[in-house]
């Protein structure tokens, strides 16, 4: 029988590929891994180390690998409630990894799911414990002194790291806060509150700015009235002066005062005859008198013309 | 040769009885889909092949019953006064006939419907399997390997005994042992895929063959309605309604290569399957494959790394010490598995959003405002405090904090990939929960207005050196490139409540107080100059008046030293003339009335030429 011997070829590097897959097995550098022998693990049993192994094909030995890095691990958006009384929501995530391989896969049987499920509880209690040990304002405060954040956070790693460790195989390496809020209703109060102290400012600045113009506006009255007196009481001055300088040249009346009353009298009537003037004379005012057929007198000055637009007697030009 | 192929027949049910129960509990214990797809059609072959053993164990009866009914015949000799037609006599033939009559068409109809059901099933369900791990992929390698070699070898065989004339029944049976033979050979190959961490290849396999399972399902339900209207011919059908076509092609493929070359031999006009090239490719493809696979694992013992990748080297899992981080460019290595290259786009700027962010193609909301919904995750509020603590009236019921909606880019890359990718498995995720919680550590200590004014730049500078130090200590191995704070503002509120509303009433309201005192600037700029003028005119209006005053007392004394030397020179007529004078130039565009009561008979002279009030003396005129 003629064999071929690209056949034999390559059934030997397909058996020569099973042998390598059923006898060896690498163990990544991010790995480790558990070998029981019929079902039970010993101590040599955990390969921390990363590098080729043997081992006898199933089911003489299984192998469980892990992956040994850190996992991180994120709890939900939960209320709780701090010494105060005062609620919150807050979410603390962890980074864990795999310290014992064989109590892991003997807890959960390998299953990182089982396994944060169980982290869940253990973190949850932890930190619900711890919150309401504090107040609300260790967690948020202008006053830095005030704050608790990291004190919190590491009770809560205290809390968790060594029960995860001797019952779970799990290594706890670190534990944070990430994010912080206020249930729904509590949210509407701060909404209310943010907007009130908003409309307070609006007021304080709507009455600043009337207070101002107001200030404005009586400091330009002020000196709008100073500036006004000033004048006047200059205006005052020079009309008092004005009067004296008249009087110094009124002086020469006195020489003559019966000349000086009639030519005051005649600018008086002038000023007070301006416009339309209407006289209503008797006939015996002179030089009307001529039309009573007289002969011509001498007419007596002191008789005045009636005018029904009475001068006031002032003399002011 | 008869018992031989009955043997045959039986062995074939044996095997893929056993073959499916295995392929079950594998299937079921790996999670491969491909298993479970494969199984089905060892199940149906299982099944197939029962009914072919069971059809020729009659045909192996009614062949005996003739047999014996010819020796009977020729030991007669005839001698009978009747003769028999023998149709009563051949019991097993007409057991034969009504099986084939009656029942097989019926389990071709129950044969059809499980094959649809099947396939149904499995595409319902294939997804809904367990993740298959390496470990159970190795296991199921093996067996399917094994299974496959088996059934190919015993598929081939029965295929021999098929030619001869007794052995046809054995056909359909030899069709689902080769394809079995294949299938458990594509599930050694996907078993290898999910050890390679390619476990996508499962799936793919699986619906590929869920698919062929149900395109031979529907063409068993056409060979069963067109054997209806078929006209009935011999005794035994040459094809039976049950045998697959599809499944036949499939398990010998070699066919399909005969009718390939048969179609090119027909286009060409020449027999191209005679050509040496076509012979040589016939005789050495399996040297090719095996070349093309020889090229394969030596094309893993190099690797060219991208600008911006750097790679991992491993040998045997461990990281290689002398060259554990490979730079970009060509590297040598050895084959898979003893070495390999992980990848990683170590060099290139990865970004968090924290906070609210803010789609850069979203033509919804080109312009950003804080009164409007404008980004996804804007219900994201960060607690910060609030030094108004105190103001409040009812403090005791109000919480001491403000609400900040915030965008906060985090720009990094990765430093020390090492660090990187060996300390932690998800470091991205990683390094959004230490983002976010430095994030939010920063914010409860701040006031809000000094976060979103003054106090911004400083808080980037704060926030950049925060979240580097965390991811220092997390040994992450990445560096933190930039840290923005944007979109900072308060809360939208709700329909009730509008806080980021109220924040610009507030700057609306500064403007109007800034309006106010500038309208009273204005004004004020405006009374000063107007009361200076008017002050001015009053100073003017004094000195002309005083000017007017002492000017006229000035003219009137000089007029009056003029007259009076005239008065004194001719007293009595200066003074009439003067007064005369005086009366003529005053009084002449005067109206001028004379009212004599006391003489009616002297003459009056009126200037009528102008209408008198009438209202001057309290009497209307009278009409003429």
């Amino acid at each position: 029988m003629k064999r071929n011997p690209v056949s034999l070829i390559a059934g030997g590097v397909l058996l020569l590929a099973f042998l390598a897959i059923l006898f060896f097995f690498q163990v990544r550098q991010t790995e480790v891994a558990v070998v029981t022998t019929f079902g039970r693990a010993y101590a040599s049993s955990t390969k921390t180390e990363p590098g080729p192994y043997f081992r006898f094909p199933w089911p003489i030995n299984k192998v469980y690998r892990f992956d040994k890095r850190v996992r991180n691990f994120e709890r939900k958006f939960e209320q709780t409630v701090t010494s105060d009384a005062r609620n919150l929501l807050i979410t603390v995530y962890i980074g864990w990894s795999i310290a014992d391989p064989l109590k892991f896969l003997q807890r959960f049987d390998g299953d990182v799911i089982k396994a944060e499920r169980n982290l869940e509880n253990l973190l949850r209690d932890a930190k619900n414990g711890v919150i309401g040990q504090h107040k609300f304002s260790d967690l948020i405060s202008t006053e830095e002194d005030q704050l608790q954040f990291e004190a919190i956070e590491t009770k809560i790693l205290d809390a968790v790291q060594a029960k995860a460790r001797d019952n779970y195989g799990i290594d706890i390496s670190l534990v944070g806060i990430k994010r912080l809020g206020l249930p729904e209703s509590i949210t509407g109060k701060v909404f209310e509150r943010m907007r009130e102290e908003r409309l307070r400012l609006v007021k304080r600045y709507q009455g600043e700015g009337e207070a101002e113009a107001i200030r404005i506006r009586a400091e330009a009255d002020r000196e709008r009235r100073e500036i006004l007196a000033e004048a006047e009481a200059e205006a005052t001055i020079m009309t008092g002066q004005a009067e004296a300088e008249a009087t110094q040249y009124y002086r020469v009346l006195n020489e003559d005062p019966e000349l000086a009353r009639l030519l005051l009298r005649l600018r008086t009537l002038q000023e007070a005859t301006s416009g339309k003037t209407t006289l209503i004379l008797d006939p015996d005012t002179p030089p009307f008198d001529l039309l009573k057929e007289q002969s011509l007198k001498t007419p007596d000055p002191s008789a005045s013309p009636t005018s029904s637009s009475a001068p006031d007697g002032d003399d002011r030009p | 040769m008869d018992s031989n192929i009955q043997r045959n027949g039986f062995l074939n049910f044996l095997v893929l009885t056993a073959a499916t129960v295995v392929a079950a509990f594998l299937a079921s214990y790996t999670g491969l889909a491909t298993a479970a797809a494969g199984t089905a059609f060892l199940a149906m072959g299982c099944l197939i092949s029962a009914l072919s053993f069971f059809r020729m164990r009659l045909k192996s009866r009614e062949r005996w019953e003739r047999l014996e009914y010819d020796e009977m015949k020729r030991q007669r000799q005839d001698t009978t006064l009747f003769k028999d037609s023998g149709e009563d006599t051949f019991q097993a033939r007409q057991l034969r006939r009504q099986f084939d009559r009656y029942f097989v068409p019926l389990f071709t109809a129950v044969f059809c419907l499980a094959q649809g059901f099947a396939a149904y099933y499995l595409w319902q369900n294939l997804p809904n399997l367990h993740a298959p791990v390496r470990e159970q992929a190795a296991l199921a390698m093996v067996a399917f390997s094994t299974f496959s070699l088996v059934l190919f070898l015993l598929g081939k065989y029965s295929t021999g005994l098929a030619r001869s004339p007794q052995g046809s029944l054995l056909r359909p049976g030899s069709a689902y042992l080769l394809l079995g033979s294949a299938v458990s050979l594509l599930i050694v190959l996907t078993g290898m895929a999910i050890w390679l961490r390619s476990p996508g290849l499962d799936l793919l396999a699986a619906r590929i063959l869920t698919i062929v399972l149900a395109l031979t399902a529907v063409e068993l339900l056409i060979n069963l309605i067109l054997e209806i209207y078929r006209p009935r011919g011999g005794d035994l059908d040459e094809r039976p309604m049950y045998e697959s076509r599809l499944v036949g092609l499939l398990s010998q493929p070699g066919g399909l290569v005969t009718t390939v070359a048969q179609a090119l031999d027909y286009q060409f006009g020449f027999r191209v399957s005679d050509t040496w090239f076509y012979k040589f490719l016939e005789k050495a493809f399996a040297w090719l494959v095996l070349l093309q696979l020889g090229i394969l694992l030596l094309s893993t013992s190099f690797v060219v790394l991208e600008p911006g990748e750097l790679g991992l080297h491993e040998r045997f899992g461990r990281l290689s010490a002398n060259r554990g981080v490979m730079q970009s460019g060509l590297h040598f290595k050895l084959p898979w598995p003893i070495d390999r290259v992980h990848r990683h786009r170590a060099n290139e700027i990865r970004s968090i959003a924290v906070g609210c962010a803010i789609e850069e193609h979203d033509e919804a909301h080109r312009t950003v405002i804080w009164t409007e919904h404008h980004a996804d995750e804007e219900d994201v509020n960060f607690l910060v405090a609030s030094n108004d603590e105190g103001d409040t009236p009812d403090q005791d019921e109000t919480v001491p904090v403000n609400l900040l909606v915030a965008s906060i880019p985090v720009q990094y890359y990765v430093s020390d990939l090492e660090s990187w990718v060996y300390r932690h498995r998800d470091p991205e995720k990683l390094m959004e929960d230490l983002t976010y919680r430095e994030v939010v550590r920063y914010l409860v200590s701040v006031d809000l207005m000094d976060i979103m004014s003054v106090g911004r730049l400083h808080a980037s500078q704060q926030l950049t050196e925060r979240i580097q130090q965390a991811a220092d200590r997390a040994g992450l191995g990445a560096e933190i490139i930039f840290v923005g704070l944007q979109d900072m503002h308060p809360p939208v509120g709700d329909e009730q409540i509008k806080v980021a509303a109220a924040f610009e009433e507030v700057n609306g309201a500064m403007q109007a107080k800034e309006a106010t005192i500038l309208l009273a600037e204005a004004e004020a700029a405006e009374t000063i100059p107007l009361a200076r003028a008017e002050a001015a005119k009053l100073r003017s209006e004094a000195e002309a008046y005083r000017l007017e005053r002492v000017a006229l007392a000035k003219a009137t004394a000089e007029l009056y030293r003029n007259q009076m030397a005239a008065w004194h020179t001719a007293p009595g007529i200066v003074d009439n003339r003067i007064y005369f004078s005086a009366l003529g130039d005053y009084f002449r565009d005067a109206r001028k009335y004379l009212i004599t009561p006391e003489n009616a008979d002297h003459t009056y002279i009126m200037n009528l030429e102008d209408e008198i009030a009438y209202d001057l003396l309290g009497a209307r005129p009278e009409e003429p």
